[in-house]
């Protein structure tokens, strides 16, 4: 339990181009959470994450091909 | 970016008290309301949580004059160099005397139901190298770490929950037939375990949206008392008053009483979970010692202080000889400590108030 | 920095580990039930009898049995790892037995007492008092459903829990109750069964009752099968129960049987003249199985008839089980917490004890019912 404590303190101090390694979970952002534990499909995907898409938070509608799809 | 690195969020410093405070008090707080308080124990819990309620007002009523100043600082600005520190000295021992405490009594727990032949010094390397570990690494990374461990907590409070075919309401009838005066002998006990959030003090300019530090924080006190008073019913309708006060640590005996269909022992798997909460008071005590230190020598040099400061620690978790001095210990940091604190609180608020000083009347100038 | 951690990690998982402390089940003497018995040649002693699966290829037998004389059950313990050659283990412990003459002698408590201390037993084991028997002749005998005895035990006391015919009371329970003011322990009873002999029985056992405990853990009634559902209806323990009854109807006695959906009791507690009166109100929803009655049921008035002559079958033998527990001053139904609850100044555990023997009883039963059975006329 201790090593496992003393891993996830590792973890919680990792970032990656400033983001902390352990977003969304810890700092908590639960409206992430699409993209964490399972992958959301990308239609239902309406923003950006929080942290590194700040002003621009809403993706654009109609965006998404079909899958396959080849014109 | 959207918050600075350097900050802690709402939800992070709740985490932090949450994980502060709940800690070994709550093994033990069966017990110790029940002598004073018989039945209305948990009305003494509750009168305990309100009485932290109004001091953690009396620490944001004197943080809110220094937004960015720490303790050390604020002692310093307030009280003069020397004084200052002799007042920063104390509270950074008090912080590690806590640390101590917590850990001596999880450490404990373990020697006496689960791993009884391991030497105590194995436990308390292992804790404070973690403890250390995470106090290193800044104040971020330790909010970061005590969300994910509040998370963890909700899991080990179902658990928690799995001696209730028990559950016997009579025993906790009639209510307040103790009287006031018991009531009130049971909450000065019950101090000790809502110790914590006085890091609050240290903490403060770390945090993000102080606007609503104090909604934060009484919010997580409501919720610790909720949590702590709610342990205390369920373990006077399981064990029934009488056999709560023939036990040594009442919690433990009630968890017992549990059941899940892949363990046969509740309690250890509580213990394994609750490793992650001493570790979490441990630390913030820790951090809150040694950052103060840091802030003394200028904000500089904190990670040699976190270093350093272990054998304190280490020390004060080993000193007690017996299980009666440990609590002996946890009866003098209760009181003490809490006085301490309070004391010191009350003294800069006056001090600051007579002499005029505002951090936030100098920006206006 | 980074090579001391990983130094310092590598160095805690093989020293902190505990590789060499593993415990194999293959190595083990897991107790799974004992038995404890009063020694005739010496009073202080007491005789721990122990049954565990040996869970190995080579041993001769499924299980082995042991008997052991100690002075104290930690003594016990130690006498039986003695004989071993395996680490006996007692966290898995499910039933723990008593003969009967260790119950009434005081024997059942001191040991009772012992457990609570000893950190590994589990407070969730079984307690049993066996009658006619010694509780090594329940621990060693061959029972026919099952080879291994305590797996036997555990399940004859869990699908009965299960199905209403004995109350789940657990070492916590006796723990709580004797210590708690105003309630004494319960304990089932059971029985060996068997063809054969009195002596030679070792087919099974069946559960013959309760067994009423006084404050100080000492046996001082029994109450049989039936005498248990009532108790059980007082307590609140309806879980599943059926129960079986005669009934005056007509001038004849009636064979009944009946579930019982769900049972509430009100307690109120009185002082007069310093004597303890309780009153006691019972209503019951009942689910008649089938009576011995020919008549056709669904004729106006039948179904009050068969809730009168309930009420009045509840009402005089939930007594008589009350009026058998204030003989014995044991106080197992609980009466003494409401008493505690509505007079906290003049309830004292010591005194209760007297009390409980001269405090005036009523109970007032009201009794519904469902339906009677599925056939319109039951005895056609």
């Amino acid at each position: 339990m201790i090593a496992w404590l003393a891993i996830l303190a590792h973890l919680c101090n990792l970032q990656s181009f400033g983001v902390p390694y352990m977003s969304p979970l810890a700092p908590l952002r639960v409206s992430d959470f699409g993209d964490y534990i399972y992958r959301k499909s990308m239609r239902w995907m309406r923003s950006r994450p929080g942290l590194t898409a700040e002003k621009n938070i809403v993706r654009q509608r109609g965006v998404e091909e079909k899958r396959h799809g080849r014109q | 970016m959207a918050a600075n690195k350097f900050e802690l969020t709402d939800y992070q410093w709740f985490a932090v008290i949450v994980c502060a405070v709940l800690g070994a008090g709550i093994t033990i707080l069966p017990r110790t309301v029940a002598i004073s308080a018989g039945r209305d124990g948990w009305l003494s819990i509750i009168l305990a949580g309100a009485g932290a309620c109004l001091f953690a007002l009396l620490l944001w009523l004197l943080c809110r004059k220094f937004p960015t100043k720490t303790l050390p600082e604020i002692s310093v600005a307030v009280l003069g160099r020397l004084l200052g520190t002799a007042v920063s000295v104390l509270y950074i021992l008090y912080a590690f005397v806590l640390a101590g405490a917590i850990m001596r009594v999880f450490v404990e727990i373990i020697d006496t139901w689960v791993l009884i032949w391991t030497p105590d010094y194995v436990f308390y390397l292992l804790l404070l190298g973690v403890t250390v570990y995470v106090a290193r690494m800044g104040a971020t990374t330790l909010a970061r770490l005590m969300e994910i461990i509040t998370l963890l907590t909700v899991v080990v409070f179902l658990i928690w929950l799995t001696p209730l075919g028990e559950f016997n309401s009579l025993h906790l009838l009639p209510v307040g037939a103790e009287g006031v005066v018991a009531i009130a002998e049971g909450a000065l006990e019950a101090f000790f375990s809502f110790l914590g959030f006085e890091a609050l003090l240290v903490f403060y300019p770390l945090i993000a949206n102080q606007q609503k530090v104090l909604k934060v924080t009484l919010i997580a006190l409501v919720f610790i008392t909720l949590l702590y008073a709610g342990n205390v019913i369920l373990t006077f309708g399981v064990l029934g008053v009488e056999h709560t006060m023939l036990q040594k640590w009442p919690v433990i005996s009630y968890l017992r009483v549990g059941s899940l269909p892949f363990a046969r022992r509740v309690d250890t798997v509580v213990l394994f979970f609750w490793t992650a909460q001493i570790m979490g008071g441990a630390a913030v005590q820790y951090f809150a010692g040694t950052y103060s230190l840091a802030v003394l020598t200028g904000r500089r040099f904190h990670d040699i202080w976190t270093l350093v400061c272990w054998p304190a620690v280490f020390l004060v978790a080993a000193a007690p000889q017996s299980l009666g001095q440990v609590f002996k210990v946890v009866d003098l940091v209760g009181r003490w400590g809490g006085a301490l604190v309070l004391g010191i609180v009350l003294l800069l608020l006056a001090v600051a108030q007579v002499r005029g000083l505002d951090e936030r009347g100098e920006s206006a100038k | 920095m980074k090579k001391v951690l990983l130094l310092v990690l590598c160095l805690s998982l093989v020293l902190v580990g505990g590789c060499w402390d593993v415990l194999v089940v293959e190595e083990l003497a897991l107790a799974f039930a004992i038995g404890i018995d009063h020694d005739v040649n010496n009073p202080r002693r007491f005789i721990l009898s122990m049954t565990n699966p040996t869970f190995s290829e080579t041993s001769q037998s499924d299980t082995r049995k042991i008997l052991t004389e100690s002075y104290s059950l930690s003594n016990a313990f130690f006498n039986l790892q003695r004989q071993r050659e395996r680490i006996l283990v007692l966290g898995q412990i499910t039933s723990i037995v008593f003969s009967e003459e260790a119950a009434r002698s005081g024997l059942l408590h001191n040991i009772m007492r012992q457990v609570d201390q000893q950190r590994d037993m589990n407070p969730n084991v079984h307690l049993l008092i066996v009658r006619g028997h010694k509780a090594q002749d329940v621990i060693f005998m061959k029972p026919e459903e099952n080879a291994r005895v305590a797996v036997y035990l555990d399940k004859v006391m869990n699908t009965n829990f299960t199905a209403g015919e004995a109350p789940r009371i657990s070492a916590s329970r006796y723990w709580v109750s004797y210590s708690t003011a105003g309630i004494d322990p319960v304990i089932p009873v059971i029985e060996l069964t068997g063809p054969g002999e009195e002596e030679k029985k070792t087919d099974g056992v069946i559960i013959t009752g309760l067994a009423a405990l006084d404050y100080t853990g000492r046996m001082q009634g029994f109450l049989n099968d039936k005498q248990t559902y009532y108790f059980m209806l007082l307590t609140g323990q309806n879980h599943r129960s059926r129960m079986t009854t005669r009934l005056d109807i007509d001038g004849q006695v009636r064979d009944t049987s009946f579930y019982v959906k769900d049972v509430s009791l009100k307690v109120k507690p009185a002082l007069e003249n310093g004597r303890p009166r309780l009153a006691l109100k019972m209503a019951l929803e009942v689910d008649v199985i089938n009576i011995e009655w020919d008549v056709d049921v669904e004729q106006e008035g039948v179904d009050e008839i068969i809730e009168t002559a309930l009420a009045r079958d509840f009402q005089g033998n939930a007594l008589e089980v009350i009026r058998l527990t204030q003989d014995w001053g044991t106080d197992i139904v609980g009466l003494g917490q409401h008493m505690r609850i509505k007079y906290p100044r003049w309830f004292k555990d010591e005194r209760w004890r007297q009390e409980y023997r001269n405090a005036h009883i009523t109970l007032e039963v009201k009794v519904k019912v469902r339906r009677v059975g599925t056939l319109i006329r039951p005895q056609y």
